[in-house]
């Protein structure tokens, strides 16, 4: 009877949520019961924690917001520097501004960015830093050289692409934003794509795209 | 200079919206464990599809006023799925679900729409603590017994079966059964010590 318990017990662990999970449990040994609930208990704690957000750089939604950094977009220092200057935006009132629109900035971090070079401020938080100095994103930005890997490349044949061009330009006029920011969303979001499987090809990374935009479209449209 | 430029009052502030990709950014963690936790048994839809296309929407509607974000953002998340499984297509797909896991709306905020949103965030913020300490617990059973804490992960974190762990560690099923029936009982007595009680 024991062992018969055991058995069931086994299969109970390995059953999945669901009706099966319920008949093995109901066939346990009301003594075991409370004894085999807490083990399930267990197994499904380990489960919720195995099942968090993907890491930033490989979240295709983040991707889509401007919230992954990109080293093609980053906070140039001499740029904000300046355009705070000009603007007449202190490093604690930008910091507050910012605080006020949901980013977590201190002061010291616009200081540091003011100094250094920033490549993890990325681009959505580039654009809210442009508006709150009265500027615009690209007058924020230090081009630099993208590190070349494959995958990078397929990325850039395709952004060479009409089709890519055509889509990043709908992602602008939707978004309102410019032309490289929608740019720079769309590679890190083709980039976070590919981490969620096998290496995809140029067309079923575009179509991925395309259906983005055409979702964003058609959300206008109602 | 006019010195009223560089301070930000309250009446500024309260004018700002909030950026939503600022939001996404503080509240994504919860979002993904909600849509987790919801579709664990729904081989249809993903996680990341469901919060794009919530994110999509809000992009495209932003909400006139908030009051809490996270449990703004978990109750669209919710509901999108909700609607996924109540079209045509997912119908039985829905049925079966709901039948198949009674324990995840409860758990991460409760499955009627009329629910308290603050107490649902009270919930699903005291259950990311238990997931944190578990992971702690788990972190100290891989000192304890690395090859218990990898099977039990593989197991029943992600959802392997023993005989694919077993193939892959060499040694038979019923051995990697046993390694994982072991290192439940090791991760409540770690929970226990760490007064989580299950």
């Amino acid at each position: 009877m024991n062992e018969e318990t055991d058995r069931l017990l086994e299969r109970l662990l390995e059953a999945p949520p669901g009706p099966q999970r319920e008949q093995i449990l109901a066939r346990i040994d009301a003594n075991r019961r409370e004894e085999a609930l807490k083990l399930l208990d267990a197994g499904d704690l380990v489960w919720e924690a195995a099942h968090s957000a993907p890491p930033l750089e490989k979240d295709p939604v983040a991707a889509m917001l401007g919230v992954v950094p990109d080293p093609n977009f980053q906070l140039d220092a001499k740029a904000l520097a300046r355009a705070c200057k000009t603007s007449r935006v202190k490093p604690t009132a930008l910091a507050s501004r910012l605080n006020a629109r949901g980013w977590k900035i201190d002061a010291s971090d616009v200081f540091r960015w003011q100094t250094r070079p920033a490549p993890d401020v990325p681009p959505a938080l580039i654009k809210a830093i442009a508006e709150e100095v009265h500027s615009e994103p690209e007058r924020l930005v230090a081009r630099s050289q993208p590190q070349r890997t494959a995958l990078v490349e397929v990325a850039e044949n395709i952004a060479a692409s009409p089709r890519f061009r055509d889509l990043v330009q709908r992602f602008a006029t939707i978004r309102q934003i410019s032309v490289e920011m929608a740019e720079s969303a769309m590679k890190s979001r083709m980039l976070a794509t590919v981490h969620r499987g096998d290496m995809p090809d140029q067309e079923q990374m575009l179509a991925s795209l395309e259906s983005l935009v055409h979702a964003l479209e058609t959300e206008q449209d109602r | 200079m006019d010195p009223r430029q560089d301070v930000v009052s309250e009446a500024d502030v309260s004018t700002v919206s909030l950026d939503v990709a600022a939001v996404f950014l503080k509240h994504r963690e919860a979002m993904y464990r909600v849509a987790y936790a919801m579709l664990r048994t729904d081989h249809h839809n993903q996680a990341v599809d469901v919060i794009g296309e919530v994110m999509v929407a809000i992009l495209k509607n932003p909400p006139d006023s908030v009051g809490n974000w996270e449990a703004y953002l978990v109750r669209a998340v919710q509901n999108k799925i909700r609607d996924l499984w109540k079209s045509a297509a997912h119908r039985h797909e829905q049925l079966l679900l709901a039948e198949a896991t009674p324990t995840e709306g409860d758990r991460l905020g409760g499955d009627e729409v009329e629910d308290d949103p603050a107490s649902e965030v009270v919930e699903l913020l005291s259950r990311q603590q238990t997931v944190q300490t578990v992971r702690a617990a788990m972190a100290e059973m891989e000192a304890w017994d690395p090859q218990a804490a990898y099977v039990l992960w593989q197991c029943a974190g992600l959802e392997r079966s023993s005989q694919q762990v077993a193939d892959e560690l060499g040694i038979s099923g019923s051995r990697v059964r046993q390694i994982a029936s072991k290192a439940r009982k090791k991760l409540i007595s770690l929970l226990e010590a760490k007064e989580l009680h299950l």
